[in-house]
């Protein structure tokens, strides 16, 4: 008997929608909490940060160091991933990203720079710390049921995570005046600082923000399995592709692009085998981006 | 020239006596000298005396070809650690002097691995090859064959290199040798069991899930159905949708191919949502899979695979094992195993060449050599007084080699269950 792939129907299948509904929602909160965090970067400095892999993958190492080899409680090794991860996307941005622009550098030369750190980081990481992946244990995960239906305390508590995160940093950028500086730079660099906003400081801000959020990100996927040097690389990459979906234009639109694109993954569950879903994700980002080139949520400040 | 002659004097009665001492000395001499520089060393009992007839002193360079960056790069490791346990034991025992030259496949990457093991083979000289992955192997055949180099596919190996001229399948074929017997215990242990779930990778494995466990599951399980294989991606950590399926379909039981990391997120994420029905996979990638699947993973699951237990009291493996974890403080696993294998079979068909007195460079020679022998001794199975055995058929170059059904336990550590047989249902004892 072939596994359930046609049209939805009650009973088993009815089971198998909301199992898919729980899940798409788990991973598609954790691919907009990244999409957020590279949308803030990217739509603020125009810098094509791919080296945001490497920082995911530090913020992984963070707590493994902090909670496993130093055996402090993992809400310090919380704390460590969030201030490794926010020192180190400020130090490539202060270190390389900075001093590139200044010389003048073309977009394509940082992007370049940007994937050369990623690479040599991640070796470096590997060396530091060896090819084996490390394992930080200690979270009480428990399955939760409702009926058949199933979901984790630890994915639940990510999911929280990464929803707060979210409201946080819109409330960030939408209420207060960091944010108003941030929304300013974005838009127009120049004019802001003709007006006194000073936009290093402010780029130095967003890759803070940005790579302690995917710090977040890493934390809970290096609790929930093991961390290891090349993590970064398909998340940071599933969420560059969320934030064209989404459109770069707010972080509303970058947070709902990660969320379809985490959630379609999964819920294509119901039609299409596993290894398709990713196949019908691409084609609904290469339509979206022939058809709404903006992406899903149009830019409130144009382009 | 002709002045100085006669000023010595030679006469013929002396050049002629001259020459028979020098004929005693050889007939009497040279056997004496040849015994006299035979090595004993800790390979000896399996492989024979070293020594100049075995190829001592001889200088040659393997090739690694494995995945020693990227997600792989622990397996990379530890397989070059096996090879280079054996290139030194060979070493000690009078063996050929075998050096090791490495290639970063980047975990499988085609461009990678043809292109490092072509650098390799111009600019290191290599004569030989070890190879680990699927596509990144089976690339290089056209290569090693062109190039006359000996290769052991000792990783992730595949029934496409069956019949490749210079390739030597040195482990039991990924999926397909496991296989039936594998599916015939789950059949055995869970009687109840009714409905399997198929689970694969599109590289590898595929004959397995399309054609031997579709024959073999309804014959020993009383009428069974099998449900439709699912495939998933290689490097895949996010496996809720088809757990979704799997929990619709309400399956009894899994026959997986799922290799590398991947299938410690998938059991792991399996056991999380609840589903605790039996595993049977055929690989395990130690020790990440047991480190990502958590207590997962001494949850129900078994592996059917020419499984490695470093416990296993055969002297052969005992030295492996001691040797191992003196040199890298821990005990080798299954990976480490196949490679040290591989390395002191490349070695032994070296000294063989040499005491036919043939050149191992030649072309052809080393594939002769095992033609004409191709038993090993095996680091699996055996017994407390006797290694394991491995026998190469020399028509298609596949191994044949002991098999086990094995529990994960806590750890990833393996409890042997039972004993199978390439292509059969019978099961033997542990």
């Amino acid at each position: 008997m072939p596994l359930p792939t046609g049209p939805f129907i009650l009973g088993e299948t009815m089971t198998q929608l909301i199992q898919l509904i729980t899940f798409g929602i788990v991973q598609g909160l954790t691919y907009a909490l990244l999409a957020s965090s590279f949308w803030i970067i990217y739509s603020t400095t125009r810098t094509f940060h791919l080296a945001h892999s490497l920082t995911y993958a530090i913020a992984g190492y963070a707590v493994y160091v902090v909670s496993v080899q130093l055996a402090m409680p993992l809400w310090i090794g919380l704390l460590a991933s969030l201030l490794c991860s926010a020192l180190a996307g400020c130090a490539i941005e202060f270190l390389l990203y900075d001093k590139l622009r200044k010389r003048g550098s073309t977009v394509l030369g940082i992007f370049l720079s940007s994937l050369g750190v990623a690479a040599a980081g991640t070796a470096l990481l590997q060396l530091i710390f060896g090819p084996m992946v490390k394992q930080v244990p200690g979270f009480p995960n428990a399955t939760l049921s409702m009926g058949e239906v199933t979901v984790t305390t630890l994915q639940l508590t990510g999911s929280a995570a990464a929803l707060v995160t979210i409201a946080a940093l819109y409330v960030l950028l939408t209420f207060t005046s960091i944010g108003n500086a941030v929304t300013a730079v974005r838009t127009n660099p120049r004019l802001s600082m003709a007006v006194g906003i000073r936009v290093e400081s402010v780029s130095l801000l967003v890759f803070a923000i940005g790579s302690a959020m995917a710090g977040l990100a890493a934390y809970f996927e290096t609790i929930s399995f093991v961390a290891y040097p090349t993590m970064g690389l398909q998340p940071v990459m599933f969420g560059v592709i969320a934030v064209f979906l989404g459109g770069i234009g707010s972080v509303k639109g970058a947070a709902l692009g990660g969320f379809v694109l985490g959630f379609l993954l999964v819920f294509s569950g119901l039609f299409l085998s596993q290894n398709l879903g990713v196949i019908l994700v691409f084609a609904v980002l290469l339509v979206i981006v022939v058809f709404r080139p903006d992406g899903l949520v149009r830019s409130p400040i144009g382009r | 020239m002709t002045r100085r002659l006669t000023d010595h004097q030679v006469s013929r009665r002396g050049v002629l006596m001259g020459m028979g001492a020098i004929a005693s000395m050889g007939v009497l001499g040279f056997p004496a000298l040849g015994f006299a520089q035979e090595v004993d060393g800790p390979l000896t009992p399996w492989f024979g005396k070293g020594g100049p007839k075995a190829g001592a002193g001889l200088k040659w360079t393997h090739g690694l070809n494995l995945a020693l960056t990227g997600t792989g790069a622990a397996i990379g490791q530890v397989m070059s650690q096996g090879s280079q346990v054996a290139t030194n034991l060979i070493r000690e025992s009078g063996g050929p002097d075998i050096k090791l030259a490495l290639n970063d496949h980047q975990g499988g990457l085609v461009p990678a691995s043809v292109t490092g093991v072509r650098r390799m083979i111009s600019q290191e000289g290599i004569k030989s090859l070890g190879t680990s992955y699927g596509p990144a192997s089976e690339a290089l055949f056209p290569l090693v064959a062109n190039s006359n180099i000996t290769t052991f596919w000792s990783g992730g190996a595949g029934p496409g290199g069956l019949n490749k001229p210079n390739v030597w399948i040195t482990m039991a074929l990924f999926a397909l040798d496991p296989a039936t017997g594998g599916i015939a215990y789950l059949a055995k242990r869970f009687p109840e069991a009714k409905r399997l779930a198929l689970i694969g990778q599109q590289e590898n494995g595929i004959g397995a899930i399309k054609g031997i466990a579709p024959k073999v599951w309804p014959q020993v399980s009383n009428g069974g159905t099998v449900l439709d294989a699912e495939y998933v991606n290689i490097g895949t950590t996010d496996f809720s949708s088809l757990i979704a399926r799997l929990k619709s379909a309400k399956a009894d039981a899994i026959f997986s191919t799922i290799y590398g990391n991947d299938q410690g997120y998938f059991i792991r994420q399996l056991r999380d949502a609840g589903v605790n029905i039996p595993i049977m996979s055929i690989d395990l990638a130690t020790p990440t899979v047991p480190d990502i699947a958590g207590d997962a993973v001494a949850n129900n699951c078994f592996l059917a695979v020419d499984g490695y237990l470093p416990e296993n009291p055969n002297p052969y493996n005992k030295l492996f094992v001691n040797t191992y974890k003196s040199k890298y403080g821990t005990n080798p696993d299954y990976f480490a195993a196949n490679f040290f294998e591989a390395t002191n079979i490349l070695g032994a068909l070296i000294s063989r060449a040499v005491a036919a007195g043939k050149n191992p460079e030649d072309a052809g020679v080393l594939s002769e050599v095992m033609a004409a022998n191709s038993s090993f001794p095996s680091v699996y199975g055996g017994s407390v007084t006797e290694p394991g055995q491995m026998k190469f058929n020399v028509e298609d170059h596949s191994v044949t080699k002991p098999i086990g059904v094995f529990e994960i336990g806590q750890k990833g550590v393996l409890k042997k269950v039972a004993t199978i047989t390439k292509g059969s249902t019978d099961i033997g004892a542990a």
